[in-house]
């Protein structure tokens, strides 16, 4: 839950205070309006008022989709909870002033008559952003990873030695589908309605939830392969060289940061193929780094993993 | 589902991975409608020629567990689940017939009397 709120709902609110305030008082803004106070409080420099909300908008969205990317599952490290809290840091304050600007300038005939800003009150607002930076940074830190679903024991199939063995099994989303499908759907309404290009971004969302409709997923002795959606393109391969060890886990979508793609393994060293709720396999690769990915049975694939690991 | 064989086994590979699929029916771990991997990717993971696994699905096909069609691949047909397990024992009870040296015609003649 905690993840949920720092991923998506801590910054929709970072997004809705950056911009609602210029939204409401649009209007009553002078065009320019001031932008910058000088050390006396007074206003000292102006911008359209297209550009402060785009400047507002822009910069608590860049804090949302960074503390949306790095609130990912097994997400603990130093780093990652530092950045978070950054994240949580940049979009306050940016929310923050919005609320600051807006009523400095509201009513104002130019920019030059807006008021004065107080330094108190710029202070009060960095100082509190910086609380709830910290807050949010010590959370992080203490957020568990996922829950194993077995004992923690290390899984194992017994595999025998000169036993050969495969995995294959997947996961899937009928809603995902559902949703594709609808898209589909609209598209081809939006292309004899309009023509034009208002077809293009449904066909390639439709795509890309089709992709984590259903995925694939396979263990043998050259370690986990996951082919994405029905036609199994494209494919992530896992060498087991690189795997350390697996375990089954429960994964909760929406304390992991949501479904699809999430994290990086080569830049965040954690990444996450999240299809639905429910059971699925956690690796631990080597240099420290984590795969989590939605499948039906991980116990077994978690099991035969660690054999054919162990046999290496 | 997992696949497991061992060349070391006296039971023939196909046999062995046909099997794994009967008990996987069986056990209602692989369900109605479901698709088998395909030939040549489970004989890449297990390391077996493809003709191999064919073989294992030609066998599940005829006892009746299995549609290959072509361009859909296989898949568990509807009341494969109590067809399974009762070839399944019917297989064990041939095994055993045949290590006491039970022949055909006595076990067919056994079976009649029980019914």
């Amino acid at each position: 839950m905690k993840r949920n709120v720092f991923g998506i709902v801590l910054p929709c609110v970072w997004i809705a205070i950056g911009v609602i305030p210029f939204v409401l008082a649009w209007d009553r803004l002078p065009e320019p309006m001031a932008s910058h106070w000088g050390l006396s409080g007074n206003p000292d420099g102006a911008l359209p008022r297209m550009s402060m909300i785009g400047l507002h908008a822009t910069a608590t969205a860049l804090a949302a989709f960074v503390a949306c990317l790095i609130t990912r599952p097994g997400a603990r490290s130093r780093v990652v909870s530092a950045t978070c809290g950054i994240a949580a840091f940049v979009g306050c304050m940016f929310a923050a002033i919005s609320v600051l600007v807006v009523r400095a300038n509201v009513d104002a005939h130019a920019w030059r008559d807006a008021r004065p800003m107080s330094l108190a009150l710029v202070g009060v607002v960095v100082a509190g952003s910086a609380v709830v930076a910290a807050g949010v940074a010590r959370a992080m830190r203490s957020l568990d990873v996922h829950a194993p679903i077995a004992a923690a024991e290390r899984a194992t199939v017994g595999l025998a030695p000169g036993e050969r063995a495969t995995w294959m099994a997947g996961a899937h989303n009928r809603g995902f589908w559902l949703a594709a499908v609808a898209l589909v759907a609209i598209a081809v309404i939006a292309r004899t309605l309009a023509p034009g290009w208002t077809a293009a971004p449904c066909l390639v969302l439709a795509l890309a939830l089709a992709a984590f409709a259903e995925i694939h997923a396979r263990v043998d002795e050259r370690g986990l392969s996951i082919a994405f959606g029905p036609w199994r393109l494209p494919r992530m391969r896992v060498p087991l060289a690189k795997i350390r060890s697996a375990r089954a886990i429960d994964i909760d979508p929406m304390s992991s940061g949501g479904w699809g793609y999430r994290g990086s393994l080569s830049v965040l060293g954690r990444a996450a193929v999240i299809v639905r709720r429910g059971e699925g396999l956690e690796l631990q690769l080597a240099d420290d780094r984590v795969l989590i990915v939605s499948v039906d049975d991980a116990q077994t694939a978690a099991g035969l993993l660690n054999d054919l690991t162990a046999r290496r | 589902m997992l696949y497991r064989i061992d060349p070391a086994l006296d039971e023939p590979l196909h046999q062995q991975i046909a099997a794994q699929v009967r008990r996987a029916i069986a056990d209602n771990k692989v369900r109605r409608g479901d698709q088998l991997p395909p030939a040549r990717e489970l004989a890449a993971s297990l390391d077996v020629n493809m003709h191999t696994v064919l073989r294992a699905y030609a066998e599940l096909r005829d006892e009746g567990l299995v549609e290959m069609r072509r361009g859909r691949g296989v898949t568990v047909v509807a009341g494969s689940v109590p067809r399974a397990r009762v070839i399944e024992l019917a297989r064990e009870l041939l095994a055993e017939a045949r290590r006491h040296s039970v022949g055909l015609a006595e076990l067919k003649k056994l079976l009649e009397n029980l019914s």
